[in-house]
């Protein structure tokens, strides 16, 4: 019982420090104290263009 | 991309790449034009000649009226980096040459695994949490998400409808849209079934604004066929939107497969450049019909450069790349310097042509960063996670204003 009882807090704590924290992260859900949005008075976009693979940049 | 022309790097590189078919030159039209330029943000500002890849016409000509930036030898760094230190095994980011690994970790801005990328971080300190905020279009990416950002994913494929939610009469269908949207905005005590949710939520409204956004007045600007021409004309609609909304940031990720060239480089490269000329060549066109030019920077990203040093017919994994940023609020030019071509040399780490980077992701992030409005504060603390200030300069000047 022991032993069962401190498995899980052990699963689910290592848990916490790694799978599960990177899926809340990835839903927005991590309890980071975001600041309010700086105040922006203009419009602009950044757009990321992704070479998948790894591009010859050399040639 | 871009050969350099000094009488010293471009005879290695004939050298190096000859053999196996794979070096440019003038006499054979696989490279354009040569051009000059005095190097930038760097300590040694020399006239440097070099020129494009055959597959470019469109952005050597967009270089050519200082709308590219190419930045030279830049990559994934914890800290600058000497062959010695790199040897040594200091400082080292983990797990290079790893497509997985180096994925994440260019996305991410940080020489180290991460759950959020640097584009949505930006959105997290200076966006408005609007469904238009972070899109990936066609391929998700991690660049998009951030610790209160979830990027929305438009797939490449046009099929954005709800399975069951169109159908006769009108008014029915209105209404099951409706009981949707009310039990999906109903406070949830379960965090991740909230989440999962408001994420649906946004999709559902971004697919409505694409909707209208499509009914409405078409782009004239014609688009190239390709798989990246089509997502960054689906961006130019988005960003048409957003920008008459009013003040506000938006980060996009838009993306091309393939560059993987462990052979057949030669003709493959040639195709995927021309596609990504063409198609950021429509797209600089559409952001001036949409009178965004100014406001809208688009630049290149990849996991890793590769080898100077052929195999047989390709080339492999490798590190420090050049990348090139477009858009009319660019400061047009050369940043760094090119790395010296001797294999086994100073800049090489592997013996291969694998170079250590001049420069770092988070200084290339940190230049489009502070144009896009983030303050040192927030690039140093909240965007690079405190892994920018072991670098001499925050901003390496390629942007204007």
């Amino acid at each position: 019982m022991n032993q069962h009882s401190n498995s899980r807090r052990r699963f689910l704590g290592a848990s916490a420090q790694t799978g599960l924290m990177g899926a809340l992260s990835a839903l927005g859900l991590a309890g980071v104290a975001t600041p309010s949005s700086a105040a922006v008075t203009d419009y602009k976009a950044l757009v990321c263009l992704y070479m998948f693979g790894g591009n010859d940049g050399k040639i | 991309m871009i050969v350099p022309l000094d009488s010293t790097r471009y005879a290695q590189y004939t050298a190096i790449r000859a053999s196996h078919g794979l070096a440019l030159s003038s006499a054979a039209n696989t490279l354009l034009a040569a051009r000059s330029a005095t190097l930038q943000a760097t300590a040694n500002p020399v006239t440097q000649a070099f020129g494009f890849h055959y597959g470019m016409p469109e952005l050597d000509t967009l270089y050519g009226q200082g709308q590219v930036a190419a930045i030279l030898n830049v990559g994934n760094l914890r800290q600058p980096l000497s062959k010695a230190q790199y040897l040594a095994g200091a400082g080292v980011p983990s797990q290079l040459f790893s497509h997985p690994d180096q994925t994440i970790q260019n996305q991410a801005g940080t020489p180290s695994s991460a759950a959020t990328g640097w584009g949505g971080r930006l959105i997290d300190v200076l966006g408005t949490g609007g469904h238009l905020d972070a899109i990936a279009v066609g391929a998700g990416g991690l660049f998009v998400e951030g610790a209160s950002t979830h990027g929305n994913l438009l797939p490449g494929n046009g099929q954005l409808d709800l399975a069951g939610m169109n159908f006769w009469p009108q008014k029915e269908a209105d209404a099951r849209r409706a009981a949707l949207v009310q039990i999906l905005s109903a406070q949830n005590p379960n965090l991740i079934a909230g989440a999962a949710n408001k994420a649906l939520l946004n999709g559902m409204d971004l697919v409505a604004d694409l909707k209208n956004a499509n009914s409405g007045a078409p782009l004239s600007t014609a688009f190239p066929g390709s798989s990246l021409g089509q997502q960054l004309k689906t961006v130019a609609q988005l960003i048409r939107i957003r920008s008459q909304q009013g003040p506000g940031r938006q980060v996009y990720f838009v993306s091309q497969g393939g560059f993987d060239t462990h052979g057949g480089q030669a003709y493959q490269q040639f195709d995927m450049l021309r596609q990504v000329s063409q198609a950021l060549a429509a797209f600089q066109l559409a952001l001036a019909e949409i009178h965004a030019a100014q406001q809208v920077t688009s630049f290149t990203m990849s996991e890793f450069g590769r080898t100077l040093q052929p195999n047989s017919g390709g080339t492999d994994h490798a590190w420090g790349n050049h990348h090139l940023v477009v858009g009319a609020a660019v400061k047009g030019g050369l940043y760094g310097q090119f790395p010296d071509f001797t294999l086994g040399g100073k800049d090489d780490a592997t013996g291969r042509g694998a170079w250590i980077p001049q420069f770092s992701n988070q200084q290339y992030g940190a230049t489009l960063g502070r144009w896009f409005g983030a303050d040192a504060d927030m690039l140093q603390n909240q965007v690079f996670k405190n892994e920018l200030a072991s670098f001499p300069q925050a901003d390496l000047g390629f942007m204007l204003g």
